[in-house]
C-alpha cells in the first residue's frame, strides 16, 4: 500500500482480456502509468484503441485481468452527462439523486445545491418542475452543473465536454481547471476533439491496439496521433489503390494536409501529386470535399479558380491554398476526379479522409457547434 | 497528504469489502430508495393510499378464498383471519423485495454500465421500499388484532427477529436472480409463477401441519422453504403458537443458505457484469 506522495494514480502491467465465443483478445496489454496529483492527463487514440477500456477499469466498472493499480484519495468516473436523471423527478430530485451516484455526501449536496443551480442557469420556475418537461439543452446543462461540483480528488471523464452548447462548455472547463489548479485535483480525459483535449490537458498519452504508444506533452501527442492516422487511412496506400475509373491515363498519387492538425479558420494547404506517362495538356483536377455523411459540399477545382496551364510534366505536384478553412469541425471526404482534354483520364471515390478539429471561423466568433458537416462563408452582421 | 491509498487488483477476491465499498453501499442504497419511493408518489394517482390499500385488500382475498371459499379452519380455536394474516405483512414484503429487486440491475443497466457502486445496492433500496409498506401493514395488522381481540401485547425480539428473516430469505432471491438474469433474462420471465408458487406452498394461509398430509414421511421436503420458519415465526409473534419440530431448523438453515448463495452470486456477478450488458 505504498504510493509515492506526489502521485495520484499509479498503475502495474494494467491489462483486459475479453473471451469472446471461441477466440480472446486483449483489449488493454501492460498499462504502466504514474500519474502526478493535480495533473490532467488527455487520453486518445483511435477507435477500439482500449481508452474506454482503461476509463472501466480506473473507474472500478470492470476489473482488470492482470496488474494492479493504485489510487490516492477518492475517485469520481463522470461516463455520462446526467447519470441516472429520472424524467418524472423535478430538477432538484435530479441533482440529488445524480450526484450522490456520483459519490457526493448528502450533506456535501445540501451545500452545493443552490451553486449547481445557479450554474445551470435554470430558473427557479422549472427548477421544481419534472425534466421530463425540459428541452434537451436545459437537461445537459443540469447534468453537467452536477458534474462541475462533484467533489473528488481524482476525476475520470469521458467526452462529456463534446455535447452541449459551446458557451457552456466553456463554463464547464473553466471550473474544471479551477479545481485542477485550486483544490489540487487530478483529471483523466478521454476526449476525440483535440482541440478541447489540447486546452484542459498539458499531458497526454496515445494508446494504440490495446497498448501504450506514447507519453508526454499534449500538442506532441496530438500530432503524432493524426501523423498515424491519416498515414494509415491514406496516402501510403493511394498509389496502391485499384478502385479507379477513367483510362487510366494519370493517377492521382499524393493528397496532403499542411499542417497535419486542421482547424476551422487556420490555413491549410492540399499539396497534389499526380504520375502520368507523357507530357499533359489541357489537364483538369476536379477534387470535391464531401461531408462524413457524403453529401458533397465544396468543389475544389483548377479550372474553375481560372488557373489553366498550357502544358505540364509528367510527373508534378500542385498545391492548393487556402486562407481560412471554411469547413467546420468533423470529418471529410476527398473525392478526386483528373480530366485532360475532356477525357476522364482518373476517377477516385474517397480518395483521403481528413478531420477538421474545432476552431473560429470570424476572429471573435463562435464554433456554431453542430454534428453536421457544413461551410462557413465570410459574412458581415449589422444592426 | 493523509489521504487514502486505495489499491485495485486482478488478484483482488469477490470478497474484498472495504470501508469505502460499505459507506458507498450505503449512500447509493439511499440514493435509489428516495428515488422509488419519490416515484411512487408522483406517478401513481393514489400515491400513499397504496401503502394502506395493498394489505388490506391481500387481507380480503384471502379472506374471501380461504375462509369462505375453502374454508380453511385455524387450528385450536384460534380466529381464522389474526391467524392467516399473522404472516401476510411479511409475505407482502417479501413479494415486493423479490418482484421488484430481482429485475433491478437490468431495468437500470444504463446507470450499471456508466457508474460503479456495489452492485447489491439496487435489491437492497428496494427492501428499503418495502420496509416502509411493511411497517404499515403491520400495524393496520395489529390495530386488527387488538381491535378483534383485545389483546395489544406480543414479543417485540422475535417480532424484530423474524422480520430481518424475512429480508434475507427474500433479499437472498432477489440477489441470485438479479445476478443471474443479467446473463439469462428468461429469469424474469418465470418470476410471477415463482412468487405464485412460493406463496401457495409456504404455511401462510393454511397450518403447517397441513404438510404431512401430502408426503408423509418425506414432509421434510416441504420444509426447504424458508418461509414456513417464517410463518411459524409469525405466528408465534403474534399468537404464542408453538409448533416448533426439528423440521423447522432445515427451514432456518435455508435461509442462511437462500442468502448466502444471493449474495455470492451478485457478489460474483459484479465485475462481469459491465462486459455481460
Amino acid at each position: 500500500m505504498t504510493l509515492s506522495s506526489n502521485l495520484a494514480i499509479q498503475t502495474e502491467n494494467l491489462g483486459k482480456k475479453y473471451k469472446l465465443k471461441s477466440s480472446e483478445s486483449w483489449a488493454l496489454k501492460n498499462i504502466n502509468l504514474n500519474i502526478e496529483t493535480g495533473s490532467a492527463l488527455g487520453i486518445i487514440g483511435p477507435n477500439g484503441a482500449g481508452k474506454s477500456t482503461l476509463l472501466k477499469i480506473l473507474s472500478g466498472l470492470t476489473k482488470p485481468t492482470s496488474g494492479s493499480y493504485k489510487y490516492r484519495g477518492s475517485l469520481t468516473s463522470l461516463l455520462e452527462v446526467g447519470t441516472g436523471f429520472h424524467p418524472d423527478l423535478s430538477g432538484i430530485e435530479n441533482i440529488y439523486l445524480s450526484a450522490a451516484l456520483n459519490g457526493m455526501t448528502r450533506k456535501k449536496i445540501r451545500e452545493r445545491v443552490d451553486q449547481i443551480i445557479d450554474f445551470s442557469g435554470i430558473s427557479s420556475d422549472y427548477i421544481n418542475q419534472p425534466i421530463k418537461h425540459y428541452s434537451s439543452g436545459m437537461k445537459v446543462r443540469l447534468g453537467f452543473a452536477v458534474a462541475a461540483h462533484v467533489n473528488a480528488d481524482i476525476l475520470v471523464v469521458d467526452e462529456v465536454l463534446a455535447v452541449g452548447d459551446f458557451s457552456f462548455q466553456e463554463k464547464c472547463m473553466r471550473s474544471m481547471e479551477f479545481q485542477m489548479h485550486e483544490e489540487g485535483r487530478t483529471v483523466l480525459f478521454v476526449s476525440h476533439n483535440l482541440y478541447t483535449l489540447q486546452k484542459l490537458c498539458p499531458q497526454a498519452i496515445f494508446l494504440d491496439k490495446s497498448e501504450l504508444i506514447q507519453i508526454g506533452n499534449s500538442k506532441d501527442v496530438c500530432e503524432s496521433y493524426i501523423g498515424q492516422t491519416l498515414d494509415r487511412s491514406n496516402y501510403v496506400e493511394l498509389e496502391k489503390r485499384e478502385d479507379r475509373g477513367g483510362s487510366g491515363k494519370i493517377r492521382i498519387n499524393k493528397l496532403e494536409w499542411t499542417p497535419k492538425l486542421l482547424q476551422t479558420g487556420k490555413k491549410a494547404v492540399l499539396t497534389i501529386g499526380y504520375q502520368a506517362k507523357e507530357k499533359l495538356e489541357d489537364m483538369n483536377i476536379k477534387i470535391s470535399i464531401n461531408g462524413s455523411d457524403g453529401r458533397f459540399l465544396t468543389p475544389l477545382s483548377m479550372h474553375s479558380s481560372n488557373f489553366r496551364p498550357e502544358s505540364m510534366p509528367n510527373n508534378g505536384e500542385l498545391t492548393v491554398n487556402i486562407e481560412n478553412i471554411p469547413w467546420m469541425k468533423g470529418n471529410y471526404f476527398i473525392d478526386v476526379r483528373v480530366i485532360e482534354k475532356g477525357i476522364v483520364c482518373d476517377d477516385l471515390r474517397i480518395a483521403s479522409k481528413f478531420q477538421v478539429h474545432g476552431g473560429t471561423f470570424i476572429e471573435g466568433g463562435d464554433e456554431f457547434n453542430s454534428t453536421k458537416n457544413g461551410v462557413f462563408i465570410p459574412h458581415v452582421w449589422s444592426i | 497528504m493523509n489521504k487514502k491509498i486505495h489499491t485495485v487488483s486482478s488478484s483482488d477476491s469477490i470478497w474484498k469489502f472495504t470501508k469505502e465499498d460499505f459507506r458507498r453501499t450505503r449512500q447509493v442504497t439511499w440514493a435509489f430508495a428516495r428515488r422509488d419511493l419519490q416515484l411512487r408518489y408522483i406517478q401513481t394517482r393514489l400515491g400513499w393510499f397504496w401503502s394502506i390499500g395493498q394489505p388490506l385488500m391481500a387481507a380480503i382475498l384471502v379472506l374471501v378464498v380461504f375462509s369462505w371459499i375453502v374454508q380453511i379452519k385455524a387450528p385450536d380455536g384460534f380466529d381464522y383471519s389474526i391467524y392467516a394474516f399473522a404472516s401476510l405483512p411479511a409475505w407482502l414484503m417479501s413479494q415486493h423485495i423479490i418482484m421488484q429487486g430481482s429485475p433491478s440491475l437490468v431495468h437500470n443497466q444504463h446507470i450499471i454500465s456508466k457508474v460503479a457502486f456495489p452492485r447489491q445496492s439496487l435489491p437492497l433500496s428496494k427492501a428499503l421500499v418495502a420496509l416502509v409498506d411493511y411497517l404499515v401493514a403491520t400495524i393496520l395488522y395489529f390495530l386488527f388484532r387488538g381491535i378483534q381481540s383485545g389483546i395489544w401485547d406480543f414479543y417485540l425480539f422475535s417480532f424484530l427477529f423474524y422480520s430481518f428473516m424475512t429480508i434475507l430469505a427474500s433479499l437472498g432471491i432477489a440477489y441470485f436472480i438479479a445476478a443471474i438474469s443479467i446473463r439469462f433474462r428468461d429469469w424474469l420471465a418465470i418470476l410471477p409463477l415463482l412468487i405464485q408458487g412460493l406463496f401457495l406452498l409456504s404455511p401462510i394461509v393454511y397450518p403447517t401441519e397441513k404438510y404431512s398430509n401430502a408426503l408423509g414421511e418425506y414432509e421434510w421436503i416441504l420444509y426447504l422453504n424458508p418461509f414456513v420458519a417464517i410463518s411459524d415465526g409469525f405466528r408465534w409473534t403474534w399468537m404464542g403458537i408453538n409448533n416448533w419440530s426439528e423440521l423447522h431448523y432445515i427451514s432456518f438453515l435455508m435461509i442462511i443458505v437462500i442468502y448466502f448463495s444471493g449474495f455470492t452470486a451478485i457478489k460474483y456477478a459484479e465485475n462481469k457484469m459491465v462486459d455481460t450488458l
